[in-house]
């Protein structure tokens, strides 16, 4: 029997639900497309658990899709009432008098992003959308012209050693009119199709950040509700772009994060332990004494803006979200952009099946909707603000400043950029972390093992590796040498670890099962010998409430 | 053959969370799953079928979400399911789940075999099976770790003892329960996942499989929980020196404590 | 009747959300809001408030007392002609629970030549003993051991009857519960008596997490399964006396539709983790994977099984059976002694149910320690042979 479906959408993030949902609801109406068959696939188990952010929502795209949304209980938190945007030093803090309008979120809600999913998900499906959960996507499907014609499900049941288990299920390949990418940040599938298609034409090299996030319950007199924080500084230093937010949601649970540019250069960077000593500020610790450790959880976001989204549409295929590269960094905000991508996607998907044509020609129009939507004008705004930090704080500053008069345009208009993995500098000219060294308390800060605990990641245990190293004896000798093995220090997870070994030289040993599937390694390893593809379905993190 | 399987969706115990602040057990957003050992059932009953042909019928009483299970258990290739759910049968303890999963099981008519999974990994009684068998008046054998032979009117298996197995015939209509690693579990396919999702899984209410109502719910119960209590907390201890004298002490107490172990 | 939240009470902490093992309880406008299509009502919320502000409404305790006059039994197992353990374990609790309700403790034999052992189980504390040996009886029947057990059940009416929770026990008494319409409660590790003079069961659930103490006050006989090697028997009193009554069978009783064709003896799975009694576990601070020897040496004395963290599994020090924690198996010895290993909350989730944990490693802030009942701050070389020459002294004096 050949599986198919009309559309399948890769990833049941914001953007894909509500790209399905908007097209069944387009669809419906149209006496041909009535029973159009709309799939979602996802890797995750069950609905939200790998969805992560900070996060603050603005609802535009969410009232445009379901606009009674207010009356169907939408798990968000309070609105934003106050903000502040600070910077730190290790034991002050100074906090800014006024937050740029353009940077503000006042008004917005607070949310839980693997919360909002699940809410969104059952709305869909309640409308026709198929989700399917626990199933990985290995490959695309092609044609004979090359166009994108299907999906390959990843099988089960392979051992450590790629041999074949009693259960073994074979991959499924599954067909579709049009497949929408929708994998998030750095999307395997989305890289490779980029490669191959050459969609990066001309654009610059895509840019991404990484950020990782406590969930904490506080006191009932440390907890602000509807505050949110930013700040930057410490416990970065000048030279790396990023900062920290506080969100105080609902029910006394606080959000803390650090976002860190992925452009960073400083090999001894150590995000993890930044995050931890970011807790032990006195603002922060202050703000979590007494408090309760809930969970933790990591994923990159996308950064590199308006020049660097890459072509999303052609034969068969369209990509929305952050795998598309949408994301406005300077706010960093993203939930309502995707959303309304997917809800782009649907409308052009739509007319091409009206059209019986989903060739590039025809779904090139998505691109035409983006640009004349809300979702550019947000983007061309933000599309110098993080490659202004190129070479510091300081200049970037200065330079976020002028791209805010200038609707974007800033000092330079479209900065020379390397991609993230070539910016990192050797061991010898760089400076240990200001970070450094660090032990975990135990009541305010831990070790990464007990975060990635806190984060409920669990996979099959037996099934071969799923991140790829293309020559191990890299990282054994020269990486050693010149990076100091930075993966394991960027990777959040505790996947990448040097164990010294019988003959008492040190080896690098992966433990694939701690990953948190956020590709931090995938983009930042300094010689691009890493790839990052998803583990057998079913496995990851468990996010609740993040 | 026509096969039952009883099936239940229970919180995943292995993925509580310890506070690494005060080493106490969270149950917080932990994930429901299937209960592990009835995927041994489900997996069982498939390969009868393939070797023997017929029909197998997922049944689970829970609340609303517990569709969940019966859908991952059509996804890896049962050919029917139920769902008994409604408000007045909360609170039932083993004996009134066993009545009301054996009622449905007449409602759904006739059958050659009961499959359950050895426990649930939440209440860990073994209970229902065997109550079952008794309020439908059929044998039962327990802790299977193999079905050896199965022909028209009865099957050979072996069951766990003490000290090895027996190798044991039943009779149809019979109930077993399975251990685990009896046989190893398929995943759902995706193709399974898409006749799941399409089907019309039944919900059935105490009136649909003619329950009295005084047997279901609190009322069907004569257990009940008086008190749930966390384990003893830890506290810890404050590590001593290892002399000789602090290992003997130590070992003495440790040796009073467990003598009874070592007779 | 049910459970409910009486919201002017609620302060809304939120406690009980965290409480509930099925999510059915979600706090609305700052106050404590159940889902009863979710709710299973098993009363942890009612456990967890502070303030007393969910009311949990059950059947009345009343009960007819007065009826079941048969005294404790206890069912006391016997495989071939041998008597297992657990019966004079039970015994020994029975006698406890007998004395404390004032009433006589009864033993109950059911199989093959097996009346030998009458004697001694009263000489281990029962009162009398009720023997039904019978060739029909010689090998397990579910059906036959159930139909016997109900009848006598129903002629004597006892108030309390224990099983131990082996693979017979756990496969025949739920059928004698059903028969009965009466409740029985599984794999107990703790009986008492409460003020009303009903039997509290406690047991552990959800994988050991939890502990709950169950009740059936309503129905007769109380009936319950109880964890092996949990009890103590009593010292033997060769001079105690007490009854033995030889039961009559009629022959409907012995009929069984099920048919043992043979009974195989295999060896032991000794050293199964995942039952151990004792374990000792060994973990990246024994540095080589020949130092696993130590660990083995100690293991032997004290007849334990050995585990490992996921570090020595990893590096193939021991293989993968043995790996305790998270994606190894979670035990819950009686004994758990952990050498060398930090403590991970990985390796925690998976024995921190241990009665007793013993721990030695050179760090003297190691997580280990905050779990442990005993410990060692010191080079483990020295001190685990240390150890097991004591353990080794003990055994043999």
């Amino acid at each position: 029997m050949s599986l198919s479906f009309d559309v399948i959408f890769v990833g049941a993030g914001p953007a894909s639900l509500s790209g399905a949902l908007h097209l069944k609801r387009l669809t419906r109406v149209i006496p041909e497309l009535k029973d159009l068959s709309v799939a979602v696939i996802e890797k995750a188990p069950n609905p939200g658990d790998q969805s992560f952010s900070g996060a603050t929502f603005d609802p535009r795209a969410l009232e445009e899709l379901i606009p009674d949304y207010l009356d169907r209980m939408p798990p968000f938190g309070q609105k934003v009432q106050r903000e502040g945007l600070s910077f730190l030093t290790k034991k002050h803090r100074f906090p800014l008098p006024f937050t740029p309008p353009v940077m503000s979120n006042k008004g917005k809600y607070l949310i839980s992003l693997s919360e909002f999913v699940r809410w969104l998900g059952k709305i869909a499906e309640s409308e026709g959308v198929e989700v399917y959960h626990g199933e990985a996507v290995d490959e695309l499907m092609y044609d004979d012209s090359g166009a994108v014609n299907g999906i390959i499900i990843k099988g089960k049941g392979l051992d450590k050693d790629g041999n074949k288990k009693p259960n073994y299920v074979e991959p499924t390949p599954v067909n579709a009119k049009v497949v929408v990418l929708g994998e998030g940040s750095r999307g395997h599938l989305t890289k490779r199709l980029i490669a191959e298609k050459n969609l990066d034409e001309g654009v610059t090299p895509q840019g991404y950040a990484v950020g990782l996030k406590e969930l904490w319950e506080v006191r009932e007199d440390r907890f602000q509700e509807g505050t949110i924080y930013n700040t930057m500084g410490y416990p970065l230093q000048l030279d790396t772009f990023g900062g920290s937010f506080i969100y105080h949601v609902k029910d006394r649970l606080v959000s803390i994060g650090l976002v860190i540019g992925l452009d960073y250069c400083n090999p001894q960077l150590h995000p993890f332990e930044c995050l931890q000593m970011l807790k032990k500020h006195p603002f922060v610790a202050n703000m979590l004494e007494g408090g309760r450790f809930i969970a933790y959880g990591a994923k990159t976001i996308v950064e590199g803006g308006w020049y660097a989204m890459p072509r999303a549409y052609g034969d068969g295929f369209l990509i929305i979200g952050e795998s598309g590269g949408i994301l406005d960094a300077m706010k960093l905000k993203g939930i309502d952009h995707v959303m309304k991508s997917g809800m782009l996607a649907a409308e052009t998907i739509r007319d091409a099946l009206v059209a019986k044509d989903v060739s590039a020609a025809q779904l090139k129009a998505y691109e035409d909707k983006i640009r004349s939507s809300w979702i550019s004008r947000d983007l061309k705004r933000a599309r110098n603000f993080h490659q202004g930090f190129h070479k510091g704080i300081i200049p970037g500053m200065v330079h976020a400043g002028f791209q805010m008069f200038t609707f974007g345009r800033g000092l330079i208009d479209r900065f020379k950029v390397k991609p993230d993995y070539e910016c990192m500098k050797m061991m010898c000219k760089s400076c240990p972390s200001p970070c450094g060294p660090f032990r975990p308390d135990g009541m305010l800060t831990f070790d990464k093992l007990t975060c990635v605990f806190g984060s409920g990641t669990k996979h099959e245990e037996d099934q071969p590796c799923h991140i790829k190293i293309d020559d191990i004896s890299i990282c054994n000798g020269k990486c050693k040498e010149e990076y100091g093995n930075p993966c394991t220090r960027f990777c959040p997870a505790n996947v990448f670890e040097m164990i010294e070994e019988e003959d008492g030289v040190e080896r690098l040993h992966l433990n694939p099962s701690n990953c948190l599937h956020c590709k931090t390694c995938d983009i930042k390893d300094p010689y691009g010998i890493v790839t990052w593809v998803p583990p057998e379905g079913g496995g990851g993190p468990n996010y609740k409430g993040l | 053959m026509n096969i039952i399987v009883c099936i239940k969706q229970v919180p995943d115990t292995t993925d509580v969370k310890i506070n690494p602040q005060t080493n106490t057990l969270e149950r917080d957003g932990v994930r429901t799953i299937v209960n592990p050992f009835d995927l041994f059932a489900i997996e069982e009953a498939l390969r009868l079928k393939a070797a023997h042909g017929g029909k197998v019928t997922i049944i689970t009483m829970g609340p609303p979400q517990a569709k969940c299970a019966l859908e991952e258990a059509i996804a890896m290739g049962a050919d029917d399911a139920r769902l008994i759910s409604d408000r007045a049968f909360a609170g039932s303890d083993t004996l009134a789940t066993s009545y009301i999963l054996s009622k449905t099981v007449s409602s759904i008519g006739s059958y050659d075999l009961i499959l359950c999974g050895k426990q649930a990994v939440d209440g860990d009684t073994a209970q229902v099976g065997p109550e079952m068998a008794v309020h439908l008046g059929i044998p039962q054998v327990m802790f299977v770790r193999r079905i050896a032979s199965v022909d028209a009117k009865d099957l050979v298996v072996e069951r766990m003892t003490e000290h090895g197995y027996d190798r044991v015939k039943a009779p149809f209509p019979c109930l077993i329960s399975v251990v685990k690693d009896i046989n190893t579990p398929r995943p759902p396919s995706f193709q399974g996942r898409m006749r799941a999702k399409r089907m019309e899984i039944p919900v059935l209410s105490p009136a649909d499989i003619g329950c009295e109502e005084e047997r279901i719910g609190l009322d069907g119960s004569p257990t009940w929980v008086e008190r749930i209590f966390a384990p003893h907390a830890r506290s810890g201890c404050t590590a001593a020196e290892g002399t000789t004298e602090n290992i003997r002490d130590v070992a003495e107490k440790i040796e009073a404590k467990l003598e009874h172990i070592w007779e | 009747m049910g459970i409910r939240i009486i919201a002017e009470k609620c302060t809304g902490c939120g406690a009980c959300v965290h409480a509930c093992p099925v999510e059915a309880i979600r706090m609305v406008e700052g106050k404590a809001v159940i889902d009863y299509d979710l709710c299973i009502l098993c009363g942890a919320c009612v456990e967890v408030c502070p303030v007393d502000a969910i009311e949990f409404e059950q059947p009345s305790k009343n009960v007819a007392h007065a009826e079941a006059k048969g005294g404790v039994w206890v069912f006391c197992e016997a495989v071939g002609d041998k008597i297992n353990d657990v019966s004079f374990e039970l015994i020994g609790e029975g006698r406890k629970l007998a004395d404390g309700r004032g009433v006589g403790l009864t033993g109950v034999l059911i199989g093959q030549n097996i009346s030998g052992h009458a004697e001694t189980l009263i000489q281990h504390g029962a009162d009398c003993v009720r023997v039904i040996d019978n060739e029909g009886c010689r090998y397990f029947y579910d059906e036959v051991y159930a139909r016997i057990l109900a009848d006598l059940i129903e002629r004597e009416k006892p108030e309390i009857v224990l099983a131990g929770a082996t693979l017979m026990g756990r496969a025949f008494f739920p059928r004698v519960a059903a028969k009965l319409r009466t409740g029985l409660t599984a794999d107990c590790t703790a009986l008492a008596i409460d003020n009303d003079g009903h039997l509290v069961q406690t047991r552990p659930a959800f994988g050991g997490n939890i502990m709950a103490n169950i009740l059936c006050p309503s129905r007769r006989p109380q009936m319950a399964t109880v964890r092996p090697r949990v009890m103590r028997p009593m010292a033997r009193d060769s001079a105690r006396k007490g009854e033995i009554i030889r039961e009559d069978l009629s022959a409907d009783l012995l009929v069984s539709r099920v048919v043992v064709e043979e009974s195989v003896e295999e060896e032991g799975g000794a050293g199964n983790v995942a039952i151990a009694d004792i374990i000792v576990s060994g973990g990246g601070g024994l540095g080589r994977p020949e130092n696993f020897k130590l660990i083995y040496e100690l293991a032997d004395v004290l007849e334990a099984a050995v585990g490992g963290t996921r570090t020595v599994v990893d590096r193939g020090w021991i293989s993968y059976p043995h790996q305790v924690g998270q994606t190894g198996k979670t035990v819950c010895p009686k004994l758990y002694i952990a050498v060398g290993i930090s403590g991970a909350i990985q390796h925690l989730v998976g024995m921190q149910t241990a009665e007793t944990v013993l721990a030695i490693n050179k760090d003297p802030n190691a997580t280990i320690f905050r779990v442990a009942d005993y410990g060692f701050v010191g080079d483990l070389f020295e001190i685990v042979p240390k150890l097991t020459e004591e353990f080794k002294k003990l055994k043999n004096g």
